[in-house]
């Protein structure tokens, strides 16, 4: 009996347009061996969720066509089947867990009657035996109290927590192949090593086969058996996990295995002018109750830090959601209301009032994380470069003003034909790149840069970190870099800061940090973020 | 200048490629030329409906009794009040000899009643009245031109007023929101209980009824529905990225609300503008069909109705009056269309 447990041949999806057919997946062949780890990587729009997704048939089928392929599984070809006997198949026999377990739970019932539900469904069991599963599949899951737990509403528990009830979801029925489409790309790092951990814990155990998407390429290190590279829509290569690693053939995975971001530290001149210089730093949120709205408490989002930047230095500031690092950012600028000394060169911006603030704020510019939501989606390239100008240096005639945003977007490396286009008709690195451009124009002395690669692939990632660091060293920037990620904050300061809980738990020269961490918090951080 | 990708828009501005987007859209773009040309045509209603000639050449000499006013004596006549023009004996002093006239396309104004008609009013079509008289002998195209031309002119005032209030409220309250949004949306709330049928039918027992006291009354409730949307899009906007950026950049508060924010808050705005035009024209023609709206002489679309229902046997009244107001509100949907696709940046 041979031990295949699933067959994909020559699969073909296309996406039926408007604009025409877009072939998504061209002919992918690959199969999963029973209580095996597969993992399909690929960058954004490679087609690797697509893939998944037509195993189980999950597409509209208004939307999708299959031209071509077949999918083996249980001697039956999937691609065959009816929508009643796929309906046998999904959540049964092979169930899947998705990117963001916020919107994949609903979230106006208890997570317990989510897990119930498909137990009900598929075992036809009674409310009682179905709770009492729910609850051992919450316990086997790794969530404490879960008598407690199952009552609980989808927004009550941490992101940790909904991805693991996410899995618990998925693995009430004892499936044979669970499809984890980015389980860990929404959480933090930390939590992250925990539930890949979880998951092969949970596959040791029940002998089930998983097939992992994800763009992170180091991420399947050591989870993986066996790994597909994917890439516009093809399998590139496919391998043995730890043969891949080492001897990686083709040349997108050799691409994407020296996407890590090297390191880019900009040299600086030692003894050079403090730009900003900050003392004491507190932002503290009320928390109200009642009809009055008494303050009952705060939540201590940043709370006593001190910061200094120095001319063309970066300064790393790590940490993961929720510990304040954006927020300790945004009061550095003045965008968020905040007590403490902050000095921006001779001005002591602290007790600057907005109207005061204004002129300043062209020195001190920003970059979000998102480049979908930081450009505004009814202006184009050219309104959104050029507003600064016009508002700081009012001097410049309309040719003038159209030089330097030529001139500007080329440095970010842009021509002349994107002035007249619109933020959606480019792609997320592009989008970044205008941003940066929005920022550079204006001459500034501090950018701050909030997750500016997260949102993005990592090839992409290493462009966007490698153009930073050229206009740090052209323009004699600095950078506040604030990420969760340390192989960037690695890659690019000088000096970091590690937050949690809006406290700094360690700070210093980045290879001091980093490389010999001395608390227990940091160290953690290092080993969930660099497996090695 | 590159050629790939999109290159075919590059020399265009985003004017331009709204221009493209409308045009792209067929309805939309034949409307708005079927439209505009009728409402260009209407605007010139006195030159082509008009019971006074345009031009007149009185011995030698240039008088224009659609601009001016003259005397009967003027052309020889015997009376010193105005020269009644359809007057046989008028008509025979202003041709006689020399002299000529330049006559409008139509004899008849919105309330020149055909005294010489020998059917009893309202009188079905004939030659000399295209699509009849109304109970009072008033020529009914003439009527129709006239009240569509009101009806669109009050349409865009009432339209402008309310989005332009609207705007205002929804921007002022979504972007500072805290306390001010609170006191204000509460006071939104009592004032749109107010019943608005009562007040406009205690107001046009109180004033004079015209045609501006009708727009501050119905302006004064209608800004309330967009103004909700308004303010919902300006709270959500201003949590943005991009407002932040600007915000960043120095922006004062105005410039953010103007360039970054009301960009991406019209699409409410937009949309039910076609809808708000239209429904201005129904209110317009339903206050007049229950007789609260213009004075009676003003023409009316609404009062053409009513008359229509009055004498029901009259079908050119209630079917003629139907079809301008049906199309109408169908060109001003079309084109309201076709602007929502040309306001999509996102589309090509």
């Amino acid at each position: 009996m041979s031990d295949k447990l699933i067959q994909v041949e020559n699969l073909k999806v296309t996406f039926k347009t408007q604009g025409g057919d877009i072939e998504a997946v061209r002919g992918v062949s690959f199969d999963i061996n029973k209580s095996e780890n597969v993992a399909i990587v690929g960058e954004s729009g490679s087609g690797k969720s697509v893939t998944a997704l037509s195993l189980l048939k999950l597409h509209d089928e208004r939307q999708v066509d299959y031209p071509d392929g077949r999918i083996i599984y249980n001697k039956q070809d999937l691609m065959l089947a009816s929508e009643a006997d796929m309906r046998q198949v999904r959540g049964k026999d092979i169930s899947m867990i998705f990117q963001e377990p916020m919107t994949s739970l609903n979230p106006v019932y208890p997570v317990g009657v989510q897990i119930e539900e498909s137990l009900k469904l598929h075992k036809k069991m009674d409310k009682l035996t179905a709770r009492n599963i729910a609850i051992e599949a919450l316990n086997r899951v790794g969530i404490r109290e879960p008598q407690q737990k199952i009552d609980s509403f989808p927004h009550m528990l941490s992101g940790g927590q909904r991805q693991r009830a996410m899995i618990a979801m998925a693995l009430a029925c004892d499936p044979v192949l669970l499809i984890a489409d980015e389980p860990t790309t929404a959480l933090d790092v930390t939590v992250q090593q925990q539930i890949l951990d979880l998951l092969k814990d949970l596959q040791k155990e029940t002998g089930m086969s998983v097939l992992l998407i994800t763009h992170d390429l180091n991420l399947v290190r050591r989870f993986a058996d066996r790994v597909c590279v994917m890439h516009e829509g093809e399998i590139v290569e496919q391998a043995v996990s730890s043969e891949l690693f080492k001897h990686p053939r083709h040349e997108y995975t050799q691409y994407l295995l020296d996407s890590e971001p090297e390191s880019r530290i900009a040299e600086i001149e030692p003894g050079i002018n403090t730009v900003i210089e900050a003392e004491n730093i507190r932002v503290y949120f009320p928390v109200r109750k009642g009809f009055f709205k008494r303050k009952v408490d705060e939540v201590k989002a940043v709370d006593d830090i001190d910061v200094e930047l120095k001319q063309g230095e970066t300064l790393g500031i790590v940490g993961e959601s929720g510990s304040g690092k954006t927020t300790l950012g945004m009061a550095l600028l003045r965008m968020q209301d905040s007590t403490g000394r902050i000095r921006f060169r001779d001005h002591m911006i602290s007790d600057y009032r907005e109207q005061q603030m204004r002129p300043l704020r062209r020195f001190i510019q920003i970059v979000f994380q998102d480049p979908f939501s930081s450009l505004s989606p009814r202006m184009t390239v050219e309104q959104i470069v050029g507003e600064g100008l016009k508002l700081h240096y009012p001097e410049l005639n309309k040719a003038q003003r159209y030089d330097r945003i030529v001139t500007t977007l080329e440095e970010v490396g842009l021509d002349e034909g994107t002035l007249w286009r619109y933020p959606h008709e480019f792609s997320g690195g592009q989008r970044q790149r205008i941003a940066v451009a929005r920022t550079v124009i204006l001459e500034p002395d501090v950018i701050l840069l909030d997750e500016p690669t997260s949102a993005l692939d990592v090839s992409v990632q290493k462009q966007v970190l490698s153009l930073l660091s050229e206009l740090q060293v052209k323009h004699k920037l600095s950078y506040l870099f604030i990420s969760h990620d340390l192989r960037v904050i690695r890659a690019m300061s000088h000096r970091v800061i590690v937050m949690r809980d809006g406290k700094i738990v360690e700070s210093g020269a980045v290879e001091d940090v980093l490389e010999n961490p001395q608390q227990e918090y940091t160290r953690e951080l290092a080993r969930a973020t660099i497996y090695y | 200048m590159n050629s790939n990708g999109i290159s075919n828009h590059v020399h265009l501005s985003p004017g331009q490629r709204s221009w493209l987007r409308f045009k792209a859209n067929r309805r939309g773009y034949i409307s708005l030329w079927l439209f505009g040309i009728l409402f260009v045509l209407s605007l010139f209603a006195e030159v082509l409906f008009n019971d006074k000639p345009l031009v007149v050449n009185y011995q030698d000499e240039l008088f224009f009794p659609f601009l001016i006013t003259y005397p009967e004596t003027t052309f020889g006549g015997d009376f010193d009040t105005e020269a009644d023009y359809s007057d046989t004996y008028v008509r025979e002093l202003i041709t006689a000899g020399n002299n000529w006239v330049i006559d409008p396309l139509i004899h008849y104004s919105y309330n020149t009643i055909n005294f010489r008609s020998e059917l009893p009013n309202p009188a079905p079509p004939t030659s000399q009245n295209l699509i009849g008289t109304d109970d009072r002998g008033r020529d009914v195209f003439a009527r129709l031109v006239y009240g569509f031309r009101l009806s669109v002119l009050f349409a865009f005032a009432l339209t402008a007023l309310g989005v332009a209030i609207g705007i205002l409220t929804g921007a002022v309250q979504g972007y500072f929101s805290g306390r001010l949004d609170l006191i204000m949306q509460r006071l939104i709330e009592v004032w749109a209980s107010m019943p608005e049928l009562y007040l406009l039918i205690i107001f046009a027992s109180i004033f004079q009824p015209s045609i501006w006291l009708l727009i501050i009354l119905l302006s004064m409730f209608g800004w309330m529905g967009l103004s909700d949307y308004v303010r919902a899009e300006f709270l959500r906007g201003r949590n943005m990225d991009y407002v932040r950026a600007a915000r960043a950049m120095g922006l004062s508060d105005a410039a953010i609300m103007r360039d970054h924010l009301l960009p991406n808050s019209l699409t409410p705005v937009i949309t039910f503008l076609p809808f708000r035009i239209s429904g201005s024209i129904l209110a317009l023609t339903s206050l007049d069909f229950l007789g609260l709206g213009v004075p009676p002489t003003t023409p009316s679309l609404g009062e053409l109705l009513a008359q229509g229902k009055e004498n029901i046997e009259a079908w050119w009244l209630s079917l003629s009056t139907f079809i301008v107001l049906v199309g109408t509100l169908m060109l001003l949907i079309f084109i309201g269309e076709a602007l929502r696709e040309a306001m999509d940046t996102r589309k090509h």
